[in-house]
Formats: C-alpha cells, sequence, structure tokens
C-alpha cells in the first residue's frame, strides 16, 4: 500500500484509534502488527511469507546468537540474510551477467531464470534485522525476548518498506514501555504526514513527468532540456524520499513513537562527506557503522575502504551495472576529497561556502544520471545530450517545469525547517492553520498523477 | 547552514503540557474542520463556478457566454489554440470590411468528439454566433472520455471505491481540480472574459503575441505560400459515415439550422508531419466529411511551409500564428463581403 493513497489514509485513521484507545501495551502491539501485515500485504499479499519467515528466522538467531556469542552465529546469521537478499534481487543480474559472459567467450549457454517476484522493501528490513543482529552479538542491545515486540520492530508499516532504517536501541525501548498520548506530538505528526504527502504529490510527481520524457528521449533532447531534466530528477528523488521519509517520521509519531529524519538538506552540502550526512541519513550511518568501519575504516586502506562501501551502496540500491557505477562514482569521489583534503573547510566565506554547494550539487546531480537511466547506454546518450554539441537552449514547453524548479527551491528551506525540532509548535495557530490548510489543498488540488516511490523498490 | 540535530525526536522527552498549548492544538484542529467545512459549504452552493474552472472546455465556453457580442469562434485542439489569433484576425477583418468583427479563440489541448459534441451545444445558444471555424485534424477525432461531466466510472479497486464515495459526498473533492494554482489564473480569465480573446493566458508566447504581432508584415509572396489547397464538398449519398463524419454532419445541421456560417480548417503541419496527416487516406476521411456536410475545407495541412513558421512538428510559433490567422481572416472577410 502507497503512502499517498485513499486506502491507506483510509486504514491508517482507522488503526490510529484502536491504538489509543487501550492503555494495554499488547494490544498496542497487536494493533501495530495487524496494520503492518495488511499495509505490506495489500501490494502484494504472498510476500507476506516471506516477511512471516524472515521474522521467525531472524528472532531465532538473534536468541542464538545472544546465547553461544560466537562468531559462527552471527556469520551464519548474516549469510542467510545476505542469501535471502541476493536471491530475491541479484539472482536474475547474475545469471544474466555469467550468461552473456560465456556468450561473449563463443559458448552458447541459457541459463533458465528463476521466476519470481521482486519482494517490496527487502533491501530495507533486510538492513535492519541484520544491524539489530551485529548490535546483539556485539552485545550492544540484548536480544528481544518477545516474538510480539520484535515482529513489530521488523515490520511497523511507518519504516517497513522505504525507510527509514531504525537502529534497534532506537525502537525498541518505545516499543516496551507503554507511550502516553501527547498531543503535541499527534500535532506534529499529522502535520508532518500532511508535509511528507504535499513534497510528494505536488513537487515529485510533478517533476517526474519531465524526468521521464527526458530520459526516455535522451539522445534527441535539446542542451537546455537535458540540464533542466537532470536537474529536476535531482529534485524530484530528493522530494519523493524526504517526504517518503518524512510522512513515515510523521506515522510514527501519530502513534508516540519517534523514528529518525533521513534528509538534512542534502543539496546544501560542501562536500561529498557532507552530502553522506545529510543524505539518507540511516542508510549511511548503517554502511558507516556495519561495513566501513568493520572494514578497517579510516586506519588501514581507508580509500579502498570508501570505494569499496560506496559501490556495494550502490548495489544495495538495485541490481544493475548502472547503480554499481553510481555507488563507485560517489567512492571515488569521497576518496580523491580525502587525498586533496579537500572535505576540510578552510575557507568559509560565503562566496565560497555557495560556490562549493554549488559544485557539490552539480557532481551529486551529474551521478544521479547512472541511478535514474535505465541502463548504460541511455546514461551515456544523457551524458552526450550535457555535454555534447549541438548547443540547442530554446527548448519548448519548459515554463512550468521551470515555475516548479523554483518554487520547490524557493520553499523548501522554509518547508524543510519546519519538520526539524519544535519549529511548527512554536508557530501562531494562525500560521500554523495557514500552512496546514495550504499543503492541503495542493495535496488535494495536485493528488492525480499517483505514482510510486522511487524508493518503494529498493 | 542549515542543521539537525541526530535523532532529536528521539532524546527529547516530550514536555508536560500546559493548558495554553493543549488549548492552541484543540484551536488548529478545530480550525481545519472549520475551514474544510467552509470550503465544503461554498462548493456545494456555486458548484458550476468550480464546473467550469476544472474542465478546459466548459471554462472556454463560459468564458465564451461572458463575452460581449462575439460573432467569431474559433474551436480545435492545441493546433488551434497555438495558431490562431483573434487580436489578429479582428484587426484584419476590421481593415477589409470596416466594421468590428469580435472573435474569441474556444481551442484547447487535449480536445475529443465528446467535449467538442458538448461545446458546440452549449455556445450555439448564443445568439451572437455568426461564424464558426472549427479544426479538422486527427486529434479531434479522438474518443475521449466522458469523465469530465464527473459520470461514475466503473469502480474496480478499494482506491476506485473509496474515491467514488468521497466525490460522491463531498463537493470538495468532487471539484478538487479547482484547488490547483492554475486556478487563479481560470478565475481571472473568466472575471475577465471580455478582456481576453481566449488564448492569451493558456498558450505560450503570448507575451511576445502581445508585443510583437504588430510588426509582423505579410508580403504578395509570403500570401501565396500560405494559401490553402480547397477540399471542395461534392453532393453525393455516397460518403463514409464515420463516427466523425457523422459528428461533423450533425454539427453542420446544428449550424445551419441557427444560421450560423460554419468552416472547416485543417491547421498546417511540417512536411515531416505531413507524412503521417497528409496521405491518402487521410485526405479521404476529410473528403468524407466535406461531402456528408457540404461545407468545404480550407486545407492548410498540406502546404510546404519552412521550419520557422513552428515550434514543433504541428503547433505554429508566433510567426506562423500570425501568417495563418491574417489568412483566415482573409477567408472570412471574403465570406462576410
Amino acid at each position: 500500500m502507497l503512502f499517498n493513497s485513499l486506502t491507506f489514509l483510509f486504514l491508517h485513521f482507522l488503526f490510529l484509534p484502536l491504538y489509543w484507545s487501550t492503555k494495554n501495551q499488547t494490544v498496542r502491539l497487536y494493533v501495530l502488527l495487524l496494520s503492518s501485515v495488511i499495509f505490506y500485504g495489500w501490494y502484494y499479499w504472498p510476500g507476506l511469507f516471506l516477511l512471516f519467515a524472515a521474522m521467525c528466522i531472524n528472532y531465532l538467531l538473534s536468541l542464538l546468537i545472544s546465547k553461544k556469542q560466537a562468531k559462527w552465529t552471527i556469520a551464519l546469521a548474516v549469510l542467510l540474510n545476505l542469501l535471502n537478499l541476493g536471491w530475491f534481487k541479484y539472482s536474475i543480474f547474475i545469471i544474466a551477467n555469467i550468461e552473456s559472459l560465456i556468450n561473449n567467450m563463443g559458448f552458447q549457454l541459457i541459463i533458465p531464470k528463476p521466476d519470481y517476484w521482486l519482494p517490496i522493501g527487502i533491501s530495507f528490513y533486510t538492513f535492519q534485522i541484520m544491524g539489530y543482529l551485529i548490535d546483539v552479538y556485539r552485545k550492544e542491545v540484548p536480544a528481544e525476548k518477545s516474538f510480539l515486540r520484535f515482529a513489530v520492530f521488523k515490520s511497523f508499516y511507518a519504516q517497513l518498506i522505504a525507510g527509514p532504517i531504525v537502529r534497534s536501541h532506537e525502537l525498541f525501548p518505545q516499543l516496551r514501555k507503554t507511550a502516553v498520548f501527547n498531543l503535541t506530538r499527534f500535532q506534529k505528526g499529522f502535520f508532518l504526514m500532511t508535509a511528507g504527502l504535499a513534497i510528494k504529490i505536488c513537487i515529485a510527481d510533478l517533476l517526474a513527468q519531465f524526468v521521464e520524457y527526458g530520459f526516455s528521449n535522451a539522445g534527441k533532447i535539446e542542451t537546455l532540456r537535458a540540464w533542466l531534466t537532470l536537474y529536476s530528477f535531482s529534485f524530484q528523488i530528493l522530494s519523493d524520499f524526504w517526504g517518503y521519509s518524512t510522512v513515515a517520521v510523521g506515522i510514527g509519531l501519530m502513534y508516540g513513537i519517534s523514528l529518525p529524519h533521513n534528509f538534512n538538506f542534502p543539496y546544501t552540502a560542501q562536500s561529498s562527506q557532507d552530502f553522506w550526512r545529510r543524505w539518507h541519513i540511516t542508510l549511511s550511518e548503517w554502511f558507516r557503522d556495519y561495513l566501513y568501519i568493520p572494514l578497517g575504516g579510516n586506519k588501514n586502506r581507508k580509500y579502498l575502504n570508501l570505494i569499496l562501501t560506496m559501490t556495494i551502496a550502490g548495489v544495495w540500491h538495485g541490481a544493475g551495472w548502472n547503480f554499481l557505477l553510481w555507488g563507485f562514482g560517489h567512492g571515488i569521489w569521497l576518496a580523491i576529497e580525502r587525498v586533496t583534503q579537500s572535505h576540510k573547510i578552510r575557507n568559509n566565506s560565503p562566496l565560497m561556502r555557495r560556490i562549493r554547494i554549488i559544485v557539490v550539487f552539480n557532481i551529486v546531480s551529474l551521478l544521479w544520471i547512472f541511478f535514474r537511466a535505465p541502463d548504460l547506454n541511455t546514461a551515456a546518450l544523457f551524458f552526450k545530450n550535457l555535454f555534447a554539441p549541438p548547443y540547442v537552449f530554446n527548448a519548448p514547453h519548459i515554463e512550468s517545469l521551470l515555475l516548479t524548479l523554483i518554487i520547490f527551491i524557493l520553499f523548501n528551506k522554509k518547508l524543510g525547517n519546519l519538520f526539524y525540532a519544535d519549529h511548527f509548535s512554536r508557530l501562531s495557530l494562525k500560521r500554523q492553520l495557514f500552512v496546514t490548510i495550504f499543503l492541503i489543498l495542493f495535496i488535494m488540488g495536485y493528488a492525480d498523477a499517483r505514482l510510486d516511490f522511487i524508493y518503494f523498490v529498493f | 547552514m542549515y542543521t539537525i540535530k541526530k535523532n532529536e525526536l528521539l532524546t527529547k522527552k516530550p514536555t508536560i503540557m500546559r493548558k495554553r498549548d493543549k488549548q492552541k492544538i484543540i484551536f488548529y484542529f478545530l480550525g481545519l474542520a472549520l475551514f474544510f467545512l467552509s470550503l465544503e459549504g461554498f462548493f456545494r452552493i456555486f458548484p458550476d463556478i468550480f464546473s467550469n474552472l476544472t474542465e478546459r472546455v466548459k471554462l472556454k465556453s463560459a468564458m465564451y457566454m461572458r463575452r460581449k457580442p462575439t460573432p467569431i469562434l474559433f474551436y480545435g485542439s492545441s493546433r488551434f489554440k497555438d495558431g490562431i489569433s483573434p487580436k489578429v484576425i479582428t484587426k484584419r477583418l476590421e481593415n477589409t470590411t470596416t466594421q468590428q468583427y469580435e472573435s474569441f479563440n474556444a481551442a484547447i489541448t487535449g480536445t475529443d468528439i465528446y467535449r467538442l459534441e458538448w461545446f458546440v451545444k452549449r455556445v450555439v445558444e448564443n445568439k451572437n454566433l455568426k461564424i464558426f471555424i472549427l479544426e479538422i485534424s486527427p486529434p479531434m477525432f479522438v474518443e475521449g472520455d466522458h469523465g469530465f461531466e464527473n459520470k461514475n466510472q466503473d469502480t474496480e479497486s478499494v482506491e476506485d471505491f473509496l474515491s467514488e464515495r468521497l466525490k460522491e459526498n463531498f463537493s470538495i473533492v468532487e471539484w478538487r481540480k479547482s484547488l490547483k494554482i492554475n486556478i487563479l489564473i481560470r478565475s481571472a480569465a473568466l472575471l475577465g472574459a471580455n478582456y481576453f480573446e481566449g488564448s492569451e493566458l493558456f498558450r505560450r508566447g503570448a507575451v511576445s503575441d502581445f508585443f510583437k504581432s504588430d510588426k509582423i508584415k505579410m508580403t504578395e509572396n509570403i500570401k501565396i505560400s500560405w494559401t490553402p489547397q480547397i477540399i471542395k464538398a461534392r453532393t453525393n449519398n455516397d460518403a463514409v459515415v464515420s463516427k466523425e463524419t457523422k459528428l461533423y454532419q450533425d454539427i453542420s445541421k446544428i449550424m445551419q439550422k441557427n444560421r450560423i456560417k460554419l468552416f472547416f480548417v485543417i491547421p498546417p503541419l511540417t512536411i515531416k508531419k505531413q507524412n503521417e496527416e497528409c496521405n491518402k487516406s487521410e485526405i479521404e476521411k476529410y473528403k468524407n466529411i466535406a461531402n456528408a456536410t457540404g461545407v468545404n475545407i480550407f486545407n492548410f495541412g498540406c502546404l510546404d511551409l519552412e521550419e520557422k513558421y513552428f515550434i514543433d512538428d504541428s503547433h505554429l510559433s508566433h510567426l506562423g500564428r500570425h501568417y495563418f490567422s491574417e489568412i483566415l481572416a482573409i477567408k472570412i472577410a471574403e465570406s462576410i463581403l
């Protein structure tokens, strides 16, 4: 079920009073579990079997790890989870590449490919649970004894499909204690949900139409349109994922559960390192804590570790050479920054700061091409549109695209500020009402072209 | 720079609420409820306004009906919307006939057979309408849907079911498209219908049209290159009756009944596009319409025109629009005189 669907809103506001109508935490957890099961199964119900199997196996594994504290237990747990992820997400890609390699060597080989679906959110919930198992092994958190609580931790619908990747030490304590209904949090949650939906529907979905045209006509579009398509995608993916994460945080708060924010104005980053501290924060932290540091972090082979971590992060997003290249590109950029020490800001004058922001934004945008293009050929064609002659700067039909981009750039800082801390609560009643009404009217007016969230498939 | 503290929502404990804060939040939710209830009431009291504002064809017809007497009316697809300048036509007619002939461009993007039928039935009620110029081109033959009149559609999923029930019970949902930003522009256009010629606010290049159109002069050579071919109507009964032919036949009868002069016009195309639309089968289709209706068709669609007159394969540029409008004005003037 999508956050931007009527069905979701209907069920969410049905389960919410059910949840708060009881003070019994066990009943509340059952409500959360039931709503999560409906939420996940609505999209493709057989996916529930895999989710349930993963729940049971990981629950038992966590108890085993806690009891034995042996390396083989954590190795087994990580291996099983990676196999699960690998089978469902990467097997077709791997088989296709092996087949192509062998065929290129002159042999004729057709390997039968498994016929199955990609379970939505598998990368997110696998990483969340792997993080938990590693934490249990490291004795950073105790293994959860209650299966019900464990099941809610793994499946809470606010964060199940596209994050944020919530750490066990953040969520379990909140699931253990009986939350008291807090009107401020509820209001904040309601506002965040509204604002997240507005960003998704009014910005991401509008930009998506231009981006789709640009990438499906790569090789044919004019220079100006290519650059606008590129910037549009940069803002589309930000508003799409930022919108989703904001809705998730809002839903959590309406249940009295705090989830971490995933974005912190990433396009104001002044270096690649800064960008990854602001973009998809929970994933970046996951890779830092569970991959980069165990690989040796800054101590041994730090450049190689950076490139390897980012390449794996790229592949985490999708099974394809384009994702691998995207991650590799970011890895190389991070490594170059470390070599040249350019991530350390020496001149912090406003002018230099702005120049750095523009440079970083443009590099990030150019790397997004690999992320958005369906294949490497399209990516190459798109690069050609951007940089190769003839340079045509009078692309037709761009007024509304420009307008949308300008409006978003103008308002995203003001709107974004309201998401954090108590900014919204501190507004006067009139302003609170004005902002909320404005956003709801926007959602209602523009809710036509309902598109899936980009991160839905990861 | 903008920064947030890490997971501050997690670390911050909810404070005990003061009575004033509690009241503020309660007023917040009450305020929201009150606002949307009032809006719902407003939508229920004035459904026609929102109906006209949410659908392009209804808006254009409402604008036309509100205008001062306007005897010349254009209807068509985006090709006409971009291609017709009522300002140029009115001016040219004034020079040729020494009389003031107001004209209005009601063409819309994404028109179809159903919208055309709807539009014609509405506008013939305007007794001032004397000349109706209708586009003929493949976009005009699109079947389209009946959805714009908010007829119930089949509900296949829970999502559709919920959406339909909400539409049925809440006018604010039914007319929610009127909450888009462009509704401000549409409202202005409707209220100021007398000052607009139908295309300014809905067409790109409107600003250049406003400032530049007086400076363009048409030479004899240009006039020759823009002279349309004419598909003559032959009165025979062997015309193939397709859905679109029948519709144009009906329109022709309605116009005759109301003593409105009818013109059919095929708008200009680039040579590249002519391969698709200026071929034997398409021309045969147009001939059928001419024969079935008894109305000649001005065919600009097969002219050998330069690329500079177009912004893409089927839409005219500022310059192209000017010449196209001038030639049409000459043809209209000939029929008036």
